[in-house]
């Protein structure tokens, strides 16, 4: 695996290679509108740095850092 | 005239429910679902000739869910007791909302589309092309917005004339694809044979539909497609056909982002200022809960005492054996839940109901998420802890948003270290006697600080048991944390004040009197049965004095709790009766002569401190107790709701009376 969402800083933009989290969690990302091919972009990070907020297609959604680390990535510029 | 039955369908905050509240109007309730333990709001608008029942659905974001609230959503629908299913969508993210509707055409036999916050769309400069909308769905779309009423003249039009639905055909990945195909000829007789072949693969509800000589066939090979086909791999399946259809009917002109919520997003979140901003908050509604609630509270006491000769004249044909407790008991009682409760609770609710309404509550559990989650928990926690505040039954049927069952249930042992509205009145009046001067200018604010003290107390109460429980209960399993942050959006002022008062301060208030009433006549006859020389109730506190003053009690406040079980409301009331050895409750002139009772009895600024402890962790409210049981369906975690809490308190004031100099 390259490059996983937790790689990206705040404001940094991706595109979701593939998910690879149990199903349970990926319906729930699913619901969300988050699946392969979307672009995705970190947006908070918290008080905490973890869960860190993410936006796909204008919804924002908040997973934590062990989760954010299954899912690959590709970073855009 | 003709009867006819709509359901509600649609995801999270897309203001199904407000749309639902202007139909409706005030003709709503909430009922069992036939044969489910579930409870859905139900409403009636009269249609022209239709008089229309409406059923308002749990918010799902698809029908192929884990959550329970999913399931509900997808049984209902699946079961097709309805004409018409109203499937309302989120103008603003509509590619989402299409997935759910491409699974509703497959089942219902009616559907009506409502694109909700239409309004709101427009202001993001959102083209949605309904004419063509149309086309691809072949079900009526309308435009609503449940702000200003827009839509809901046509939207009713069309209720009274749907079209019969043509599912769309959505292309499925090959698997599942081979998984129809082989389905299809056991399904020749069904209305729908995709929709339950489609359910058959993740229940076996629907396996009747099956001729009985072909069920063992099916079986056999449906156990092997369930390893084969996930959940997730359907789900994709509608997605992608919803992104395909969203591509050709919705443009997004310009992407402006809204300045002010990213501003707000970023403060409440921020390192720094997230944490202080939230407790300040809490402050905050605390705060305005004290000052306004008093004076209201003081008018309610007057109102009822005047009442109260009028009402023993009324009743004055009875027999005093029944005469005395009804009134002396049983109204007194009532009316001191009453007065005491309703006026804080009727700003609390509203308030809350605003913020929760604009979108603040989910950035709180975003912020908590980590601490909750060394405890072994989420951040959805805390959501439960706010309602908790308001009433901890409500924050018990309030953990109903979490998806395990594990989180549920330590939310749920944890939730009475929030002090409900019926404790803080209390809490308030132990603080502004023995802890802040009255005469300060500041006292309001004062006494608010300390109350915020307490919460923080509470909260770290919490954390602390939810980790004990998790680590003994359930082994540190693994918790699942998905949270979405809607965007916010300003709150309809009047009409969330109005349903907070309605639905949620009446609902608690009448509860609360259910209880009120029966308890009263039971103290009653405990401070007038006498036994040998003295009466029930003073044999009791004496039964418990050695107890309470080892740990900085006495009997009496012991006694005061736990005849305080139906409502914490009168645990000030029942101290004051046996103090004063009276046969009825009675009303305080003022803190002041409060004080002086107390004073009386050897209170000290120890007892005072340690009334506080026990009020914030005693056995939870029985309204609230008989919630749990009902949640959990466990006697087991019941019991431990009811003996955790109380240990705890009883520890900690066994504590501070060692070490207090």
């Amino acid at each position: 695996m390259n490059q996983n969402l937790f790689d990206l800083k705040l404001g940094e933009t991706a595109t979701i290679v593939q998910i690879h989290l149990e199903e349970q969690t990926k319906l729930r990302l699913l619901h969300l509108g988050v699946f392969e091919g979307e672009k995705i972009k970190c947006v908070m990070t918290g008080p905490f740095q973890d869960p860190r907020a993410y936006l796909v297609k204008g919804t924002m959604f908040a997973i934590r850092n062990i989760d954010a680390l299954q899912i690959e990535v590709i970073k855009n510029d | 005239m003709i009867k006819k039955r709509a359901c509600f369908i649609g995801q999270p905050n897309v203001g199904k429910s407000s749309l639902f509240n202007i139909l409706t109007k005030m003709h709503q309730h909430t009922g069992n679902w036939t044969g489910k333990t579930v409870d859905l709001t139900y409403g009636t608008v009269q249609n022209e000739d239709i008089l229309w029942e409406v059923v308002d659905l749990p918010g799902t974001y698809s029908l192929i869910g884990e959550s329970e609230e999913e399931k509900i959503t997808a049984s209902y629908v699946y079961e097709k007791q309805y004409d018409v299913a109203v499937v309302v969508l989120d103008a603003t993210n509509l590619e989402r909302g299409f997935a759910l509707l491409l699974q509703v055409l497959e089942i219902a036999p009616q559907v009506v589309v409502c694109l909700n916050l239409y309004d709101e769309a427009k202001k993001i400069d959102l083209d949605i092309d309904i004419a063509r909308l149309n086309e691809i769905f072949q079900v009526p779309i309308i435009a609503t917005s449940a702000k200003n009423n827009m839509g809901i003249k046509e939207f009713l039009e069309h209720l009274n004339h749907p079209k019969k639905t043509v599912p769309y055909p959505v292309s499925m990945t090959p698997k599942i694809e081979k998984y129809l195909e082989f389905m299809m000829p056991y399904l020749k007789k069904e209305e729908n044979p995709k929709a339950t072949a489609i359910n058959l693969l993740y229940e076996d509800k629907y396996m009747e539909k099956i001729k009985k000589s072909d069920q063992d066939k099916v079986k056999h090979q449906l156990s092997f497609f369930r390893h084969y086909i996930k959940k997730s791999e359907l789900l994709e399946s509608y997605l992608l056909e919803a992104k395909k259809i969203s591509l050709q009917t919705v443009h997004r002109q310009s992407q402006k982002p809204n300045q002010w919520n990213e501003f707000l997003d970023q403060a409440l979140t921020n390192k720094w200022s997230g944490i202080p901003i939230m407790i300040l908050l809490l402050f905050l509604v605390l705060w305005i809960t004290i000052i306004f609630s008093n004076i209201p509270s003081s008018w309610l006491f007057s109102l009822f005492q005047y009442l109260e000769p009028k009402l023993y004249a009324l009743l004055s044909f009875l027999p005093s054996f029944l005469l005395d407790p009804l009134v002396l008991g049983g109204y007194r009682t009532l009316y001191w839940v009453v007065s005491v409760m309703l006026p804080p609770m009727a700003i609390f609710f509203p308030l809350f109901s605003l913020l929760e309404d604009y979108g603040l509550l989910p950035r709180i559990a975003f912020n908590l998420d980590r601490p909750f989650k060394k405890c072994g928990s989420c951040g959805k926690q805390s959501l439960t802890m706010c309602m908790g505040l308001g009433c901890n039954a409500v924050g018990v049927t309030g953990t109903r948003i979490m998806e395990s069952k594990k989180m549920r249930i330590l939310s749920i042992l944890t939730n009475v270290f929030m002090p409900c509205n019926g404790r803080f009145p209390a809490m308030i009046s132990m603080i502004s006697m023995f802890f802040v001067l009255s005469t300060n200018r500041f006292s309001s604010i004062i006494s608010s600080l300390f109350l915020t003290g307490i919460i923080l107390f509470g909260i770290a109460l919490t954390f602390f048991l939810t980790k004990i429980c998790n680590h003994f209960l359930f082994k540190n399993e693994k918790t699942v944390f998905v949270l979405e942050l809607p965007a916010y959006r300003a709150p309809k002022v009047f009409k969330t004040i109005y349903h907070a008062l309605k639905d949620k301060a009446l609902d608690v208030l009448l509860r609360a009197m259910k209880v009120a009433f029966p308890a009263g006549l039971l103290i009653f006859f405990l401070a007038n049965i006498q036994i040998g020389q003295a009466t029930i109730l003073s044999w009791l506190q004496e039964l418990l004095n050695p107890f309470g003053l080892l740990i900085g009690l006495d009997g009496v406040i012991l006694l005061s709790f736990l005849l305080g079980l139906p409502a914490n409301e009168i645990v000030i009331p029942i101290m004051l009766l046996c103090y004063n050895s009276g046969s009825a409750l009675m009303e305080y002139e003022s803190l002041e002569s409060l004080k002086l009772i107390l004073l009386n009895h050897h209170w000290t600024t120890l007892t005072a401190l340690n009334f506080l402890i026990l009020c914030l962790c005693h056995f939870p409210c029985a309204t609230t107790l008989l919630t749990i049981k009902e949640e959990t369906k466990s006697r087991a975690y019941t019991i431990l709701a009811f003996f955790l809490p109380t240990i705890i308190g009883l520890i900690l004031c066994f504590l501070t009376t060692l070490i207090w100099p």
